[in-house]
């Protein structure tokens, strides 16, 4: 427990206006993304104390101090998502939003050293300017750089081009759970960023692995990530009023959204457009996030989705193409163009305005029509006429569709419209990083599961088809996980949603699709663990080692002996309870 | 809104994702790492508690009645300009009304008897017993106009009624600004009036404080008396007082009126060819979009219908609902007139139009926490500088002073000018 010593200490450390231990404070640590499914509440733990600091040694001295008194402590970056608190009270929460500056970005070797509170937005902005540019997580340009990188998973829409965030770290600061400080990478040797393997042991997959210590192993203070080129302006410039900004798509960069008549013409397509290395950027966002990205409100969302019409827009890949020259342009095209034609493809939203275009879109929607039947078709054109007219009205032009859709893959802009808006909440499963093949099993299976709990009312009607991800350094492999949407505000959804998880996990093991990037914390590892070579063994002999008192919280991380208090469970035929 | 409670907002508290949209412009806008923060608040005190997100969250505790008020709570919901910022951001991507959950929480505050803070109650005492926000006696409401040649809105009769407000009126150093209003307009033919002494407050101090009996009071015998005078429009050259007048009185009682802000009729009256400018300026400006001049200027349209869910969870309003979404704020009417002044070049700061960074004075931050208002228009004032301007020009005088003591404060050559002042000086006047 902290007392107030202790707090007069860590006041000594960041200064007085920087730690506070008001309960109303407090709560804005503990109300967290996810808690619901965690702990049944809104709430997670309420820390004991929260302090700012702005420093390594700042964020040393503090977790030192909580060594000597035997506190649990865990840091923040942006601090999104129940994993940055703790289910259990009274711990010391860092919040590093103080450390917010990017420290350099390196031309030559193309990288960036970052402090923690250096979101994707930021970064991209000022990378843009020197003609390169970032990955961003799928979960939007206000997370932070250093958390995916060093601490969390971390895919987003670029994979292709820019691979993600675990792949990008080329080193980094870190405060270790005693208090040490380490920095790993070739930093210490020759004072640059530009590699994270060495000379000496790379300690990426010892601090982060897959999934990330989520907190649980210290504190990281800085990290140089790797920058990709940017063929584009140093800025994308931005027209009009939110929440329909205009923009015109830059010279010898195009965005298409392309419908297949199936899963394998889909996969097909990815892999192909994977290996000819085209594309800077190349996902799958299901139909209703898309239309949901499209327009400005549910309720302009659901006079478009109500008719049935677009749950047929299913099958879709997006793909931004951006080159250097008009000749690359026009090779890029015209690959894209030929691998479209090659797996049945149509492209239903575009940016090149031609013939071909304008051919496909009508076969595009003549295909969802011969779905959806007559009379659906006849209701989706009636609220699409409606809509549109009412767009050009309001001065929007025709091409809104396209440049929406190229602002929100390029500047990673509109996930919480995509997803957060429908219902208040979603949580996501599935999505290993595997064959691209393997992700489209996954997808399946995963819409074959939430049906059910579209069904028993416990998650949204968005079709069932919700798979989110894309491909990963040209298509080598790639991930989709199964993203169901629920209002955090329904009892029934908070006593529910948690099921589909559980279902979808069961369904990765014994269907062996891939490894769930949920598989943080103790009752996840003890479903996985045993299937997958052991590996909470390691995991727990990492934590034991550097952690030898278990002080960096690490609920969402490992615990041995509750792994194994889990396990037993499973072993007794009794079902896994992912609450804690 | 007025009149609502926390449990009216309950659902949106707990539907906050704490995703932190609400700490950054809309994030397509973001255009480099030095002015991306949007709320000055959380800028300033740095955690998550002060921006738009922590007070949901805040409103959400208290009305779990997981927190008891405290002086350090009061802080937090204070030491906030209550610019909206965190609502136009929010709003790019969901359907949540945390402006709304701002004010209802100091609303609450009020009703339970917790607040106004200390500081602010000689500014609510003097509404209540001066009609004005600045402790002077009210036959002084009509001094700034002694040597102008206008009419008595109330005698005479007029088309427009010049609203001038309590601190162009009663702060000498600004009053200038209110003489040079009346000089265009008339300049331009329009037929204006004044009411002198009868000028009341607007009551916006009240209702962002979160005294709301007091503000309705207020705003309800206003209503009653703009009406009886038959103008057409009123005009007003404080922003503040145009937020309330446009977005919150009609909510309280049906306007006979138009409401304009002053920016608004210059830019009818240069398009028309009434306004003329022969003076140059040759100056490079920039302009600071005054938070209830723009995004915070669209009235809302009262609605008490219901939630639904539809696909199971997907949340509508039965009848559908309006979101403000600062959409139709008055953003091109002063760049239209100050691309009109000779010899003007107008560059923009990253932060404009509804994700402008606020100057700091509003929501009573001025008169509470001097401090945080100062450093807030310092962080402007630099916003400002790095585009190479001469002058920081905008259109409310709370702004304007604000921003006037940060360009001191800072030591910055940065000249902070009203916009009535530069047409007054391009079109012949002083």
């Amino acid at each position: 427990m902290l007392t107030d010593d202790t707090y007069v200490e860590l006041a000594a450390i960041v200064g007085d206006e920087n730690v506070t231990r008001e309960p109303a404070i407090l709560d804005t640590y503990a109300f967290q993304y996810i808690a619901e499914m965690v702990v049944g509440d809104s709430y997670m733990g309420r820390p004991g104390a929260v302090v700012l600091p702005c420093s390594t040694e700042e964020v040393q001295a503090i977790v030192r101090l909580c060594n000597r008194e035997g506190l649990k402590y865990k840091a923040i970056y942006t601090g999104w998502g129940a994993y940055g608190a703790s289910p259990e009270e009274g711990m010391v929460q860092l919040d590093l939003r103080r450390m917010n500056r990017i420290l350099e970005i390196d031309t030559r070797n193309m990288y960036a050293v970052v402090e923690p509170y250096v979101v994707g937005a930021t970064l991209q902005a000022e990378a843009m300017k020197v003609g390169l540019n970032t990955h961003i997580v799928g979960a939007g340009a206000n997370t932070s750089v250093l958390a995916s990188a060093t601490s969390v998973m971390g895919q987003g829409t670029t994979g292709v081009s820019t691979g993600f965030s675990n792949r990008n770290l080329l080193g980094f600061e870190w405060v270790m759970p005693d208090g040490e400080v380490l920095r790993a990478g070739s930093f210490e040797d020759t004072g640059e960023w530009f590699t994270g393997d060495g000379p000496g042991p790379s300690l990426r997959g010892l601090i982060r692995g897959f999934s990330g210590a989520f907190g649980g192993l210290g504190v990281f203070t800085r990290c140089a990530v790797k920058l990709y080129p940017w063929y584009g302006p140093a800025a994308v410039e931005i027209r009009g009023i939110s929440p329909d900004y205009d923009l015109d798509i830059p010279e010898n960069h195009s965005v298409y959204m392309v419908l297949f008549p199936g899963w394998e013409q889909m996969a097909e397509f990815g892999n192909r457009v994977g290996e000819a290395e085209i594309s800077f950027s190349m996902c799958h966002n299901a139909a209703a996030p898309a239309m949901a990205a499209m327009t400005e409100s549910n309720k302009e969302f659901y006079e478009l989705w109500k008719s049935g019409f677009f749950e047929h827009m299913k099958y879709t890949l997006e793909v931004v193409l951006t080159a250097q020259s008009e000749e690359e342009f026009a090779y890029q095209e015209g690959v894209l163009r030929d691998i479209i034609r090659r797996t049945g493809g149509r492209e239903i939203i575009g940016s090149h305005y031609d013939l071909r275009y304008f051919t496909d879109l009508v076969l595009a929607f003549a295909r969802m029509a011969r779905n959806a039947g007559a009379a659906t078709t006849v209701k989706a054109l009636t609220a699409m006429a409606s809509m549109v007219s009412r767009s050009l009205r309001q001065g929007k032009k025709p091409d809104m569709f396209a440049k929406t859709l190229y602002l929100a893959l390029v500047k990673q802009c509109l996930q919480a419209r995509g997803i957060f808006r429908f219902g208040g909440s979603f949580w996501t499963s599935m999505g290993g990083l595997t064959s691209w093949d393997c992700c489209i099993e996954n997808a399946k299976e995963g819409e074959r599961i939430k049906r059910r709990w579209i069904e028993n009312g416990v998650l949204m009607d968005d079709g069932a088809e919700n798979a989110w991800g894309g491909l990963y350094e040209s298509g080598c492999y790639g991930h989709l996980e199964e993203l169901g949407v629920y209002d955090q505000s329904d009892p029934v959804c908070r006593e529910g949603s948690l099921g589909f998880v559980i279902e979808t996990v069961k369904s990765t093991i014994e269907n062996h699709l891939a490894f769930s990037l949920n598989a943080v914390g103790d009752p996840m590892h003890a479903a996985y663990g045993p299937n997958v070579y052991n590996y909470h063994h390691h995991l727990a002999s990492i934590k034991e080692e550097f952690d030898p008192d278990d002080l960096s919280e690490a609920a969402f991380y490992i615990n041995r002996r509750r792994t194994e208090e889990f396990i037993k469970v499973l072993e007794s035929g009794e079902d896994i309870d992912l609450k804690m | 809104m007025l009149g609502r409670t926390l449990a009216d907002f309950e659902k949106d508290m707990t539907r906050c994702a704490r995703c932190s949209l609400c700490k950054w412009p809309p994030l397509a806008q973001v255009k480099s790492i030095r002015f991306s923060q949007v709320c000055p608040a959380i800028s300033h005190y740095n955690f998550h508690s002060y921006s738009g997100g922590g007070k949901m969250i805040i409103g959400l505790s208290r009305l779990k009645e997981r927190v008891d008020y405290s002086d350090e709570m009061l802080d937090v919901i204070y030491r906030c300009s209550v610019c909206g910022a965190c609502d136009i951001s929010c709003k790019y991507n969901r359907d949540l009304e945390p402006l709304e959950v701002l004010h209802t929480l100091r609303a609450t505050c009020v009703r339970d008897g917790v607040a106004p803070l200390a500081a602010h109650r000689p500014l609510l005492d003097s509404m209540r017993n001066y009609d004005n926000v600045w402790m002077q006696p009210r036959k002084k409401k009509a001094s700034w106009a002694r040597k102008v040649d206008v009419a008595d809105a109330a005698r005479d009769g007029c088309d427009t009624l010049y609203f001038v407000g309590c601190t162009y009126a009663l702060r000498p150093e600004m009053s200038e600004i209110a003489r040079k209003t009346v000089r265009v307009l008339k300049g331009c033919g329009v037929d204006v009036g004044i009411l002198g002494e009868a000028e009341p407050c607007c009551g916006s101090p009240a209702y962002t404080i979160g005294d709301e009996e007091l503000f309705v009071e207020v705003a309800r015998r206003n209503i009653e008396m703009l009406n009886r005078l038959g103008v057409r429009r009123v005009v007003t050259s404080c922003a503040g007082c145009f937020g309330a007048l446009k977005t919150k009185y009609p909510l309280v009682a049906p306007l006979d009126f138009e409401v304009l802000n002053v920016t608004e009729l210059l830019a009818e009256l240069v398009e028309e060819g009434r306004l003329r400018f022969d003076e140059r300026l040759d100056a490079s400006i920039t302009y600071h979009d005054p938070c209830h001049l723009g995004r915070q200027s669209e009235t809302y349209r009262p609605w008490n219908g219901t939630e639904k869910k539809v696909l199971n969870h997907l949340v509508i309003h039965d009848p559908p609902r309006e979101f403000n979404r600062g959409t139709r704020g008055v953003y091109e009417a002063p760049r239209r007139v100050l691309q009109a002044l000779p010899g003007v070049e107008l560059v923009e700061m990253e932060r404009i139009r509804e994700y402008s960074f606020c100057c700091g004075s509003g929501g009573g931050a001025k008169s509470a926490f001097p401090e945080f208002a100062l450093a807030t228009a310092r962080e402007r004032v630099e916003e400002a500088s790095a585009t190479g301007a001469e002058m920081l020009v905008t259109a409310c005088p709370w702004c304007e002073s604000n921003l006037a003591d940060g360009a001191a404060d800072a030591g910055s050559k940065l000249e902070v000018k009203s916009l009535i002042e530069l047409v007054s000086r391009c079109s012949g006047g002083e």
